[in-house]
């Protein structure tokens, strides 16, 4: 700590020198080493008592910081909770709006195989009705060929006279067969009416109420209702899960708001544990003084009792100055300074400096 | 990733000084003295140094002077971080090739602030 060499001790022949022990001049010299002692222990307690301040004052921002922890991890559970009650509330409607979703569905599908139903159901019909036109059309050009041979059968066999009895038979046999022809188109004629009314009653089918969700009536007016029923169902549901994905957003992010504080509390509760470096430098320094103090104090008392060199008793008159260029901060020469009623250096710069 | 090595005989300092950094996504090394981290240099490879001045057995200018002479540090940012603010102290450490100087506590916004000032990309 002091770097000034110590004089070895006994150098100066005591018991010979006039101011050898016992002697006035001793003693005088050896109260005025003793009275240099006492202004470097007032300057000791003053920089125990900086360390004192500054760790009690640590200690206070530190209990802040850790009440503020507190509070900061305290909102984080309860934001936490909340998050898992929503989570636990949400999977119970999230089962709900499953359940819904899958109820929209069921009436979809049923309402999809309607569709189809009588899509196919109209379908047949058409190709039923199809054929029959065919037949219908060949029907007739035979009943209007027969009608023709007929007819030709018949002048010719007036033109034969008796001996044409025979082609009156054919002419009346096939007028006969055109008859029924003409009657066979008609009964298809007919067929087809009826076909064409029940294809109108199958695009007017009606669709019944089993489903609940849009009553009975024709089936365009309940397709509709029901359809405008799942949509009214999914708009809800879209709402719902909106309202639960907001909820849960909120609550998110309020809890990394939270946990961000933590963390900034807690990286300030780090960095202010350098206060514990400043403290043990000052006490470093302070049990440094204390022990070479020890060991002049030794001198004085080794001198008064007439084994030292009173030379030597000069290394405790400047101590103060040794003590001075020991420091390693500015809060020690402001405390030094203030101790001594000296004079406040001013060598110091900014807290942050970039050459 | 960015490596940080902090050079300190407090253990108090390099323990929070590597939390802090490693929070904020640092790779942080440390060293308790001058020498120590001179022995550990070539293997941290650190992108920047931050030291303490006042140490046991190798000090922070002695340190600084002999990381110059390394060509693997020689133009590594070097920050001292010291309870000293004494201008005739900076003035040694400038001579001896420190980048900057940190006056301890120092603050943990600040600190990232001046890491990130002379480290580009850090």
């Amino acid at each position: 700590m002091w770097n000034v060499a110590r004089r070895s001790r006994g150098a100066g022949r005591p018991g010979l020198d006039a101011a050898g022990p016992g002697s006035a001049a001793t003693g005088a010299r050896a109260g005025s080493a003793l009275e240099h002692a006492v202004p470097v222990l007032g300057l000791l307690g003053a920089q125990l008592g900086q360390v004192v301040q500054t760790t009690e004052d640590a200690a206070v921002e530190f209990l802040d910081e850790v009440k503020a922890v507190d509070a900061a991890a305290g909102n984080v559970a309860t934001e936490a909770d909340r998050l898992a009650m929503l989570t636990a509330e949400q999977s119970d409607e999230l089962a709900e709006i499953s359940a819904i979703s899958r109820g929209s569905g069921e009436v979809i599908e049923q309402l999809v195989a309607f569709v189809l139903r009588r899509d196919q159901a109209v379908i047949d019909l058409v190709d039923e009705v199809r054929g029959l036109s065919d037949h219908l059309g060949s029907i007739q050009k035979i009943s209007r060929a027969t009608t023709t041979l007929a007819l030709n059968a018949k002048i010719e066999a007036s033109r034969a006279g008796e001996h044409g009895a025979g082609f009156q038979v054919v002419a009346d046999e096939v007028r006969e067969l055109s008859r029924q022809s003409d009657v066979a188109a008609r009964d298809i004629g007919e067929r087809i009416e009826q076909l064409a009314l029940r294809l109108a009653e199958a695009m007017a089918d009606h669709v019944g109420s089993d489903d609940g969700s849009g009553g009975s009536g024709r089936s365009e007016d309940v397709l509709t209702r029901r359809l405008e029923a799942v949509a009214q169902q999914q708009r809800a549901l879209v709402e719902r899960l909106d309202t639960f994905t907001g909820r849960v957003d909120g609550a998110t992010r309020q809890l990394v708001v939270n946990a961000g504080t933590v963390h900034g509390l807690t990286t300030s509760m780090m960095a202010g544990l350098q206060f514990q470096d400043v403290t043990r430098q000052v006490v470093e320094h302070v049990v440094g003084t204390l022990d070479e103090l020890g060991r002049q104090l030794r001198d004085v008392a080794a001198v008064l009792a007439g084994r030292g060199d009173v030379d030597g008793l000069g290394e405790l008159e400047a101590a103060m100055d040794r003590i001075r260029d020991g420091y390693v901060m500015h809060r020690q020469r402001l405390t030094h300074e203030q101790a001594t009623g000296g004079r406040v250096t001013a060598d110091t710069g900014p807290a942050v400096e970039l050459f | 990733m960015t490596t940080v090595m902090l050079v300190d005989d407090s253990r108090t300092v390099l323990m929070s000084m590597s939390a802090i950094l490693s929070k904020s996504g640092f790779d942080v090394v440390t060293a308790s003295d001058g020498s120590d981290a001179l022995a550990k240099l070539d293997a941290a490879r650190p992108n920047i140094i931050i030291s303490d001045l006042n140490m046991p057995t190798m000090d922070g200018l002695e340190f600084v002077r002999e990381a110059r002479k390394r060509p693997a540090v020689r133009f590594t940012p070097i920050l001292m971080l010291t309870t000293e603010s004494a201008q005739a102290k900076r003035a040694e450490a400038k001579a001896a090739g420190a980048t900057g100087w940190l006056v301890k506590p120092v603050g943990p916004d600040e600190l990232i602030a001046v890491i990130r000032q002379v480290v580009p990309g850090a």
